[in-house]
């Protein structure tokens, strides 16, 4: 008995104390100005909570996402920086479906005054990796929510449940700091956890970074692939959840506007300036636009110096995307 | 199953609180052996067959040896039947893919067929534990193998995954009076579970991301970042191993059991025969007392002879830790640096005055030698080939 009284004891002072901890945590955990390389569910939806009906959401990829520059330099920063609200939920690893899925989680819970997403041609592609993928954060919390179509348009990225996921998912829906760890991490760090913000650091100090950079200039045959020049029709995967996100947007009277990616046609010229690109690219416009989508069309937009490669934007380039969305996305 | 999961967690929350309220106190050393196999099987059941099986070799042959008073030479081949049964075992699942590659690599063409055979949880440890049980009874420092007493040594979940390596005649007594120790105690070994997983998770793992230099040498990687990898390792390797057996540890207290420690400090010894007594502890005695000393360890004064024993017996504990040359080169270095000592220690030392007066420079000097070696020696055990070695040393030293 002693030892059950013990127990206990411990028990319910190790609870109460995570369980004040975690309000104070909940409380006071700043909302970074975009979402973090490996996001939990919990922090997008504290995110999408703190939305309010005046901002405007940016959904998408790494090109609005920010990559490979920190979170201030990122066009959607620089536009809630000039005063404007502006919130980013795009990520690293998105695509029409992914865009869909947050879309269908933000419009659960909120009604922004416009949604503003990128569509990149190149995720149109079945051999891009978010093509059949969602987000396993998004996976998480949208999958029950899709349709059986939707689903059977999907890959899960999600492995069996052992018992030792089983209690990980659920710990982290009631205890907060543990399933937001790894956006904690980010907010201290700005990188995954401390260890790789370190990596950086002497990799920056030691040359390492410089040396690596120096040999990973964006050549075109590394781009070979990227672009999938057949016909896209319904049967796209990717063009399938473009139109459900045209049809959820149409149906939930939302503003919207989509940007064609800016994209470097000097490095991909061999790719994309040929007569099929431009048709699929025709073929995605007639979409959105049928769907009382406002298409702005950033493809050609940009010059080669602004991008850092295909379709990412360097800081300047960064800068300049936001002056462009600053002029032209009004609601 | 792993100590940093969740299932561990949940597993062992519910087997420590049953076996305080629920388990009767004589029935407590068998509720070990039951969620000893549950632990065991759980990730992969058929390998708890092994385990059994060995383990059933290991008590008919200390039975064996316990009976009566045999002949010398029956007992030597009792003893020597058992342990090849064992040592058998571990060499065909532990090193017959490193010898099938070893044979093709020196002959220079496919010769052996390279078995895919995926190794049993912690069959190094097991194996030891049972060579030492083994040897003891034959040396007649165990005089007494209880079933219970020896299931319990075997299946005693705690250590089964990665030590300490326990011994038979320190862990059986306590057995047989297993006392709930006091709250205090009980919160220190809670304590020291909390700090193992510290160590393990917050400060091993995040190493890994710092040791690739090391661990895939080449461009773009310059000579600091091969030092500071090395560091990292040296980091990563202790607090990744001392956190497991911290975690041991302080389960088996939380259990009212003790096992012994592992490590002490390794990283402040003065040279590198200290660093042998405070690093993974459990192995290196076990080394000294079944591969050293039977070898013939120091007796007969041949420095020569020494420094060979050495050599073998660490190369063995480097073989011990992965079926690789690198491991072997690992422990060929150990074995040179614990020769070079001796030698110093006997050659040197009684000639230079300031070596034998302690002093905080000498002090100082030597744990930083010490430790700079130790270090240089983690390339050889972290690295994927020897070449790969090389090429992080040539890395580190060569402008």
């Amino acid at each position: 008995m002693r030892f059950l009284r013990a127990f206990f004891v411990a028990a319910f002072v190790a609870a109460f104390t995570l369980f004040f901890a975690d309000r104070v945590f909940e409380r006071t955990l700043p909302h970074c100005l975009r979402l973090a390389d490996n996001f939990s569910p919990q922090y997008l939806l504290r995110t999408i909570d703190a939305i309010d009906g005046n901002s405007v959401v940016y959904l998408g990829d790494s090109a609005l996402w920010g990559y490979d520059l920190p979170a201030t330099e990122a066009a959607v920063s620089l536009l809630r920086e000039r005063g404007i609200a502006a919130e980013n939920l795009s990520y690293e690893g998105g695509s029409p479906a992914n865009t869909y899925a947050v879309l269908r989680l933000l419009l659960a819970a909120r009604h922004p005054k416009a949604v503003v997403f990128n569509v990149n041609l190149k995720e149109f592609n079945a051999a891009d990796s978010a093509y059949r993928k969602l987000y396993p954060g998004v996976e998480t919390l949208v999958w029950p929510a899709l349709s059986a179509g939707q689903r059977a348009l999907l890959t899960p990225t999600r492995g069996p449940t052992t018992l030792d996921s089983w209690i990980d998912e659920h710990l982290a829906q009631v205890w907060k700091l543990y399933g937001m760890r790894a956006d904690v991490r980010y907010a201290i760090f700005n990188d995954v956890d401390a260890a790789h913000a370190l990596e950086a650091w002497i990799e920056r100090r030691s040359g390492a970074a410089e040396r690596s950079a120096a040999a990973h200039v964006p050549t075109p045959d590394k781009f070979e692939g990227t672009y999938d020049l057949s016909p896209i029709d319904r049967t796209n995967v990717s063009m399938a959840f473009l139109a459900d996100t045209v049809a959820l947007l149409r149906e939930q009277h939302v503003r919207a506007y989509a940007i064609l990616t800016p994209t470097n046609h000097r490095l991909l010229h061999d790719y994309v300036d040929v007569p099929e690109y431009g048709r699929n690219l025709e073929t995605v416009r007639h979409v959105l636009e049928a769907g009382g989508v406002r298409v702005i069309d950033y493809d050609r937009t940009f010059a080669a110096l602004e991008f850092i490669d295909n379709d990412h934007l360097t800081a300047p380039g960064n800068a300049h995307l936001a002056d462009m969305l600053e002029r032209d996305v009004r609601p | 199953m792993i100590f940093n999961t969740w299932t561990f967690a949940v597993f062992a929350t519910i087997t420590v609180l049953a076996y305080w309220t629920v388990v009767p106190r004589r029935a407590r050393p068998w509720y070990l052996v039951i969620v000893g196999c549950i632990f065991y099987a759980w990730a992969v059941p058929a390998y708890l067959l092994l385990i059994l099986a060995l383990a059933a070799i290991t008590y008919a042959g200390g039975q064996a040896l316990l009976s009566g008073d045999l002949p010398a030479a029956q007992r030597r081949a009792i003893l020597s039947l058992a342990v090849v049964a064992i040592a058998g075992s571990l060499v065909t699942f532990k090193y017959t893919k490193f010898l099938a590659l070893t044979v093709n690599q020196v002959a220079h063409r496919s010769i052996l067929p390279i078995p895919q055979i995926v190794v049993p949880l912690a069959i190094s440890f097991f194996t030891f534990e049972f060579v030492h049980v083994l040897v003891d009874i034959y040396q007649r420092k165990i005089s007494r193998l209880a079933l219970r007493d020896f299931a319990a040594f075997t299946m005693f979940f705690p250590t089964l995954v990665a030590g300490p390596i326990k011994r038979f005649e320190s862990f059986a007594p306590q057995l047989d009076a297993i006392e709930m120790p006091s709250t205090e105690i009980l919160a220190l070994n809670l304590y020291r579970v909390a700090i193992g997983l510290v160590k393990k998770v917050v400060i091993a793992d995040s190493m890994s991301v710092l040791t690739q230099p090391i661990l895939a040498p080449g461009f773009p990687y310059g000579r600091a970042d091969y030092w500071i990898a090395m560091l990292a390792y040296s980091a990563k390797i202790y607090f990744d191993f001392s956190g497991y057996s911290d975690i041991a540890i302080g389960v088996a207290g939380v259990l009212g059991l003790r096992i012994p420690e592992n490590f002490d400090r390794p990283y402040w010894s003065g040279n590198i025969a200290v660093f042998w007594r405070r690093w993974h502890m459990s192995l290196s005695t076990w080394i000294r007392d079944y591969i050293f000393i039977p070898l013939g360890g120091s007796r007969g004064g041949s420095r020569v002879r020494t420094a060979a024993n050495l050599f073998i017996a660490m190369a063995i504990a480097g073989l011990w830790h992965g079926a690789a040359l690198t491991f072997v080169a690992w422990g060929l270095w150990h074995g040179l640096g614990l020769a070079v000592h001796r030698f110093w220690d006997a050659a040197v030392v009684p000639h230079v005055a300031f070596l034998r007066k302690p002093s905080f420079a000498v002090g100082a000097v030597s744990t930083l030698a010490t430790f700079v070696f130790v270090a240089l020696g983690w390339v050889l055990f972290a690295a994927t080939s020897l070449p790969s070695a090389v090429s992080v040393y040539a890395g580190m030293l060569l402008p």
